[in-house]
């Protein structure tokens, strides 16, 4: 019954640009794609992994920091992208590594400090061009967009790609909780000694659910980066960290529809209630 | 030499003042095992409720603790039995109620006083002795904070004090023993919030004031009250003093900033080497 609900509601928001073109309505929807992707990946750490990350800031920041600078570089941006998330995957690794030895709060804290460095670093360092442009520090750096801005599909296509995007994480997740390293991984998250005691082991595993989730939150970040065009420190900012903690015990920690659904409501729904152009929808 | 002296000086003043902040944390981690995360908020509200009594009522600064104090604890008291009771028993709710609080108070603060940088005058002066130039508001500030911290230790000796730490240590025993522990948890968030208020009435002068200003202080006094060992009260006060001299000394030599990235790492960096704080003790649950 479940299922049903929700694949219809994937069929009815692929079709949904067939009906209007609004770029109003794009936007918000492609944003909260992304918000939901950013949120799965760290529902993916807390919710299946057991790690309450405090930190998720850093995956999106960071994934689109790194599209920023490989773009700044010369790299065209679907090069850039598989770097920027591959980057992702190896903050998550590292964040779980400086947290495999610890427990419950103290996780917590140390994935919110790692991100608040990030955060503070982003907000002091800058870099100035060779034209003579200064970059960096609260303005961010800019991003080179996948599919130009001018391009008559924009909106379309990073509708389409976040909508795909989000789906294919949202499936992976569901094949996750039912295959046996995702077993292995909500063992771990659930009594960590009772499955040292069967004979896996924590770090490692606590270290995958960290990369795992932020390759997911990556893929939101650099996405959302290019989309925009700007990464900038508020992309590593506190808020987001919690935004990503509030949204995914709101919708329902461990779920997959759920926390997809509170970004849903918090990125499309609530913003859009403001449109009053009705006749384009 | 007498660099040293000023650092030295200059932050175990503001070590007293975060340790003030951290003793406050870790006494409600102690007693209700959560992670308090509105302190920042009350310690806001301390220096607002400062600004508004220095420059709009034109009283002396001086007396603000006492106005804030009971303001905080009244409004701890309030927030405690109106949205943290029913959810006592979830300590990750607990969390995101206290974490929702901050947020609400960041936005009310925003419409009472403006989303401006605000700054008060100073009434007391700098002076130089031997050398080195100690802010009398400084050190005032580390003056009564160092009184509130010795006060609260000698409370935890008293009768109620006991009750008070029996609860910490095994809440369904106290509870047998006739204690009212519902009642203790309350207070105690109150005087953690009374607390937070004083230490930002104290430092109100010193800091520009703005509505998200209680963000920084509050992630410190919590990676003070994790590194010296989540409950452990005296290690929060030394760890807060350490800290609070590191800090200077970093943001001396390199630049304010980078003071608060380093207090960050330096926290990363003890867990990882003593993964339950500095001085915490590994706790056995069967």
């Amino acid at each position: 019954m479940r299922s049903l609900f929700l694949f219809t509601a994937a069929a009815a928001l692929y079709l949904m640009p067939l009906l209007s073109r609004d770029p109003f309505l794009l936007n918000i929807l492609t944003l909260a794609h992304l918000q939901a992707l950013f949120v799965l990946g760290w529902d993916l750490t807390a919710g299946i992994g057991g790690q309450l990350s405090g930190g998720h800031a850093l995956a999106f920041g960071g994934a689109g920091y790194l599209m920023a600078l490989l773009t700044l570089k010369g790299l065209p941006p679907l090069a850039a992208l598989p770097v920027a998330l591959a980057g992702a995957l190896l903050l998550g690794l590292l964040v779980g590594l400086a947290t495999s030895r610890l427990t419950g709060a103290f996780v917590t804290l140390v994935s919110l400090a790692l991100a608040e460095i990030a955060h503070e670093a982003a907000l002091c360092t800058g870099i100035t061009t060779p034209a003579g442009y200064s970059l960096g520090g609260e303005g961010g750096f800019p991003v080179a967009a996948l599919v130009a801005r001018e391009a008559g599909c924009f909106y379309t296509f990073n509708y389409y790609l976040s909508l795909t995007l989000l789906l294919a994480a949202a499936a992976g997740l569901l094949a996750l909780k039912k295959s046996v390293p995702g077993l292995k991984l909500l063992a771990v998250g659930q009594d960590e000694m009772a499955a040292q005691a069967v004979g896996l082991s924590p770090p490692a595993l606590k270290t995958l659910a960290f990369g795992l989730g932020f390759l997911l939150g990556g893929t939101a970040g650099a996405l959302h980066a290019q989309y925009l065009g700007l990464a900038a420190p508020s992309s590593l900012s506190l808020e987001l960290s919690f935004a990503a903690l509030v949204l995914a015990i709101l919708g329902g920690k461990g779920t997959v529809a759920g926390p997809a659904l509170a970004a849903y409501l918090v990125s499309a729904f609530f913003p859009g209630c403001g449109c009053r152009r009705w006749r384009a929808c | 030499m007498s660099t040293l002296l000023q650092l030295a000086v200059s932050g175990i003043l503001n070590g007293a003042v975060l340790a003030l902040m951290a003793v406050g944390l870790a006494l409600v981690f102690g007693i209700m095992r959560v992670i308090n995360l509105s302190h920042g908020a009350f310690f806001a509200l301390g220096s607002f409720l400062t600004y508004t009594i220095s420059v709009s009522m034109g009283k002396s600064p001086l007396l603000a603790p006492a106005v804030a104090a009971p303001a905080a604890f009244a409004l701890g008291v309030i927030f405690d039995r109106l949205c943290l009771a029913p959810v006592r028993q979830h300590h990750a709710t607990v969390a995101l109620v206290t974490l929702a609080a901050s947020i609400a108070g960041e936005q009310v603060f925003q419409i009472l006083w403006g989303p401006q940088y605000l700054s008060m005058p100073k009434p007391l002066p700098a002076v130089e002795a031997g050398g080195v130039v100690v802010d009398l508001q400084q050190l005032a500030a580390g003056l009564v904070a160092v009184a509130l911290t010795a006060a609260l230790f000698l409370g935890l000796r008293t009768g109620w004090g006991t009750a008070v730490r029996m609860a910490a240590q095994d809440p369904e025993g106290a509870q047998l023993l006739g204690i009212n522990v519902e009642a203790i948890q309350t207070l105690i968030f109150g005087l953690a919030s009374a607390l937070a208020a004083v230490a930002g009435s104290l430092t109100a002068p010193l800091h520009t004031i703005h509505p998200t200003m209680g963000r920084g202080p509050m992630i410190l006094s919590l990676a003070v009250v994790v590194t010296g060992g989540l409950g452990n009260m005296q290690a929060a006060l030394v760890a807060g003093l350490a800290v609070g001299i590191c800090a200077q000394a970093v943001s001396y030599y390199l630049a304010a900033q980078w003071s608060y990235i380093f207090a960050l790492a330096a926290i990363v960096l003890v867990l990882f080497t003593r993964p339950h704080g500095l001085l915490g003790k590994t706790i056995k649950r069967d």
